[in-house]
């Protein structure tokens, strides 16, 4: 008999979220999730910068810097897509060759924004409608 | 338990903060590694909880000087690394870290580490009281091994430590010592006669007298049974035997009074011998010397001081005042071979 091969889960990498780490954190506290969702937001938006600068001047090492920190911040949220995406431009900035970076930092914008969808959406599910 | 954190991450930051808060403990939170060590130094935190890359000093570099500074209380360092990097917690832990953490941070992670620290710390604690409590102890042993608990004097094994600080003295300083060896007269007889604890107290009894008969900077010694040592420093053997002698007038006015009523006189013998640069000469030779006069002072009826006259060269002038500086032939027979 011929079983057809197990079909593989979809690669973690490949979720937003990553949903256990937020339960993790909701347990310390819906407040101080609160906080250090826009914490992770503002840090994001401040990387974000500092990456398109890095890149426009040509300076591998400061992006792989930046997205070092804003990956760290990322897995620490489970924000698990914008840690990936930030960890690509990383290995580019490691690289020294920066010529993809456009691409992945419009990628990366798209992941946050994602990410930003999927943490209200989540807000939305736990906060009880009056 | 006082948590000093070094994070230059926010957000993980925050969350440390948080978790370590929620558990129980203060925290403290610092932004790169130059900044933990000044708080370190300032604030003596229970455990340091380090990310392992950041700006400045590295995670590993405060490590490092944490350990270096070997302070008590013992503090307890935990290193934050990344996923995947086995080979920095091995260099860290190597480094003196305690523990390690993986990024991204699990609360339980953190509670487990700082059970563990609170654990490692308070047996640190108590082994730094322990230590604390036993030197206190061996300080007290010390000096009770160098006192005699019947006469409350330094005791010989004294003698032996401050004998060669004074060959040191006479040998670089050019200091000058004598020293005057004290033998209570016909002490056996005593005890015989009167029991033990009568003679304990005639001993008692010289001891007080001797050392009130001593000035600033000699030193009595219980040499062992009824003998006594005197260091005189900075003195001839003239000048130091004018204190023998009132050592021994002194212990010949007490009056010691036993159970039965009676009141018994105590006499002494003593000997006297210098020791000075210009005879440079091991203290043993001076001691036995001091020991030979005093052979020679029980040889002419007890009760006198007599003074070395063999490898001394300057005498100051005798006092007539009393049998003080009378010089007999010397017999080099060691003491303790002779019956007093």
């Amino acid at each position: 008999m011929i079983t057809m091969p197990q079909r593989s889960p979809p690669p973690p990498a490949s979720r937003i979220l990553d949903e256990a780490v937020i339960a993790g954190l909701g347990g310390l506290g819906e407040d101080l999730l609160t906080e250090l969702i826009s914490l992770y937001f503002e840090q994001a938006a401040e990387h974000l910068i500092a990456l398109g600068a890095a890149i426009g001047r040509d300076d591998p090492p400061a992006v792989s810097r930046t997205a070092h920190a804003l990956r760290g911040s990322s897995s620490t949220l489970g924000a698990e897509r914008v840690a990936r995406l930030a960890g690509e431009l990383e290995t580019m900035g490691n690289s020294g060759d920066l010529t993809a970076a456009d691409g992945a930092l419009t990628r990366l914008v798209d992941g946050i924004n994602a990410t930003s969808g999927a943490l209200r959406g989540r807000s939305a599910r736990c906060t009880p409608t009056p | 338990m006082r948590v000093l954190q070094a994070e230059d991450e926010p957000v993980a930051r925050r969350l440390t903060e948080a978790v370590v808060r929620d558990l129980g403990h203060e925290c403290q939170s610092v932004v790169d590694g130059a900044q933990a060590w000044e708080a370190f130094l300032a604030h003596r935190p229970d455990v340091v909880i380090s990310d392992w890359m950041m700006p400045g000093l590295s995670g590993l570099d405060l490590c490092r000087r944490i350990r270096a500074h070997a302070t008590e209380p013992y503090a307890y360092v935990v290193m934050v690394t990344r996923q995947g990097r086995r080979a920095q917690v091995v260099e860290g832990m190597t480094a003196g870290a305690d523990d390690y953490l993986v990024k991204p941070l699990d609360r339980a992670a953190l509670g487990a580490r700082l059970l563990a620290a609170e654990r490692v710390t308070v047996l640190h604690r108590q082994l730094s009281d322990q230590r604390a409590q036993l030197e206190e102890t061996n300080l007290e042993l010390a000096a009770m091994t160098l006192r005699d608990p019947l006469t409350g004097l330094p005791n010989r094994r004294a003698l032996h430590d401050d004998l060669d600080l004074l060959e040191a003295r006479v040998a670089r300083y050019g200091q000058r010592y004598c020293i005057a060896l004290l033998d209570v007269d016909h002490f056996k007889t005593y005890n015989d006669t009167y029991g033990h604890q009568a003679g304990d107290r005639v001993l008692q009894a010289v001891a007080r007298e001797l050392r009130s008969q001593a000035r600033r900077g000699d030193v009595v010694y219980r040499y062992g049974g009824e003998e006594f040592l005197c260091v005189f420093p900075e003195q001839t053997l003239a000048t130091a035997a004018i204190a023998v002698e009132r050592m021994r007038s002194g212990v010949e006015g007490l009056a010691v009074s036993h159970a039965d009523g009676l009141v018994a006189t105590v006499r002494i013998s003593a000997g006297l011998a210098m020791f000075d640069p210009e005879h440079k000469r091991p203290v043993e030779e001076v001691l036995k010397d001091a020991d030979d006069a005093l052979y020679r002072a029980k040889q002419l009826g007890r009760n006198r001081v007599e003074r070395a006259s063999l490898r001394v060269v300057s005498i100051g002038p005798v006092p007539q005042t009393s049998n003080v500086g009378r010089v007999a032939a010397v017999d080099r027979t060691p003491w303790r071979e002779r019956t007093p």
